[in-house]
């Protein structure tokens, strides 16, 4: 039996799209999820592995809303001893503001690194904000949160020393690069790199351990094949979508992220806030 | 046979035809003057390079760019480009004002590719900027890929930086002008207020 042309089976998908839709748009993009990850690296379990070590990625903040306040809440909750901070805090060419108070509002006991994304270049004047107060190279005094813009720190820890290493995420190059492998090559022991790019782990020629932790994919947002990405010109989606990659002694973590971006849906991708165990 | 009427009416007729063609120059083009602050929105802003509009050492309109470079590999100016076909046009030019007693080697990188080229296949050219007022010109035809005898396509310009390479003090600069000239201007005298870079040399 059909109703206006369109029969049961019709009515049934249609019916099932628009529950997808209204799950993937209302209600996925705000379950934020807490995503433990286990990581084999004794180096790093010597010297983090009774630290608390938590990711936040592309959280592409409009406004502080509800999902904002609710990864404040878990991190709050989790005492983190370390966050990392992958990248995109702000939507495209949007508003600074809000991602820079949520920043204010994000604490840890040993510290907060973080490099930049790309939609933090998208308004190339605001993006100074990040380190800076506006039309002043004094640092600013808003947040605490440490950004690595193509350098390393390193940090000495009661168990050992901990390299962290930043690679930018701004698509405009200097205007003379320097190329070449963006770890320093002494760097060896318990090293992190944080990117916002995956695609940079492939930039790491030597196998040391380190792990890498990377976002920008979202995890595609929606499950396509890689090969759909692939052709639409997202490449990073194919090759390392979400979860943990390893080749040799190195890894790469890569966070499904926080927000959205171009189409504001998630389906079985939710956000999450991940915290990392290492373990020898 | 044509009557003194009709010779005067034909010549009023040849002389509102001549009157009616346009014998200007055509106009230069202006890249940034920066009158607005909607110009320190166009450029890309980078870690060691701070800017702000001034009205101290405007050589056009009221205000003027000033820089401030820290130690760092280049710190400078990357300007958004309104006009990237440069191809009917004769020289670049901008104004530079130094107001410390200080000379400072500054460079000019100009890309013809998006791609960003190595060194060999761009131009990069070393000039001097001299304590006080600097007008620096650059002839389009002497835009040469450093590293190969190529002049870079002037119709494709993708972007140009200029830059203080490796500053070991905080330096501040003036920069006014930036425009593309259709002439060559003639008997250009080479003091510290009217330089020339002419040769793109891998400097």
């Amino acid at each position: 039996m059909t109703i206006k042309g369109i029969n049961a089976w019709q009515r049934g998908i249609i019916a099932l799209l628009i529950l997808l839709a209204v799950y993937g748009v209302l209600i996925e993009p705000y379950r934020v999820q807490v995503h433990d990850v286990p990581v084999k690296d004794p180096s790093l379990a010597k010297v983090l592995g009774q630290a608390v070590v938590v990711q936040l990625s592309d959280l592409h903040i409009s406004s502080m809303g509800p999902r904002e306040r609710r990864v404040l809440k878990i991190v709050g909750d989790l005492r983190p001893d370390i966050v990392f901070l992958t990248g995109d805090y702000v939507a495209w060419k949007g508003a600074y503001g809000p991602a820079l108070d949520f920043l204010s509002q994000l604490h840890a006991k040993i510290g907060v690194w973080a490099v930049m994304g790309e939609y933090d270049y998208s308004r190339s004047r605001k993006s100074c904000l990040f380190c800076h107060e506006e039309g002043s190279a004094s640092l600013t005094r808003r947040h605490q949160v440490h950004f690595l813009k193509d350098r390393t720190e390193k940090i000495r820890l009661p168990q050992g020393d901990l390299s962290i290493t930043g690679i930018d995420g701004d698509e405009e190059p200097p205007a003379y690069p320097s190329g070449g492998d963006p770890v320093p090559p002494g760097e060896r022991g318990a090293v992190i790199v944080l990117a916002h790019c995956p695609l940079n782990f492939d930039r790491i020629t030597d196998d040391r351990s380190l792990l890498m932790l990377a976002g920008d994919t979202h995890g595609g947002q929606i499950p396509l094949p890689g090969l759909l990405f692939r052709k639409a010109g997202y490449e990073k989606n194919d090759l390392y979508s979400q979860g943990l990659y390893e080749r040799g002694q190195r890894r790469l973590f890569v966070s499904r992220g926080i927000g959205t971006s171009h189409l504001p849906v998630r389906l079985l991708r939710p956000p999450e806030v991940v915290v990392f165990h290492f373990v020898p | 046979m044509m009557t003194a009427l009709g010779k005067l009416l034909a010549g009023l007729v040849l002389l509102a035809v001549l009157a009616s063609c346009d014998h200007r120059a055509p106009e230069d083009a202006l890249l940034l003057d920066f009158e607005s602050d909607a110009e320190l929105d166009s450029l890309s802003w980078t870690c060691r390079t701070l800017y702000s509009l001034s009205r101290e050492h405007a050589t056009h309109g009221s205000q003027t760019l000033k820089m401030e470079l820290f130690p760092s590999e280049a710190p400078g100016l990357t300007p958004h480009l309104a006009i990237t076909d440069w191809s009917s046009f004769a020289e670049l030019s901008f104004d530079i004002y130094n107001p410390s007693q200080r000379q400072y080697r500054m460079g000019l990188r100009i890309d013809d590719r998006r791609d960003y080229p190595d060194f060999g296949d761009r131009y990069n050219k070393g000039f001097e900027i001299r304590p006080g007022s600097n007008h620096i010109t650059v002839p389009l035809y002497s835009l040469v890929a450093s590293g190969a005898n190529r002049h870079l396509q002037l119709g494709h310009i993708a972007r140009m930086f200029l830059f203080l390479p490796f500053p070991r003090e905080r330096a501040t600069l003036y920069v006014d002008a930036v425009k593309l000239t259709r002439s060559a201007e003639q008997g250009r005298i080479l003091t510290p207020d009217h330089q020339t870079a002419e040769k793109g040399g891998g400097e």
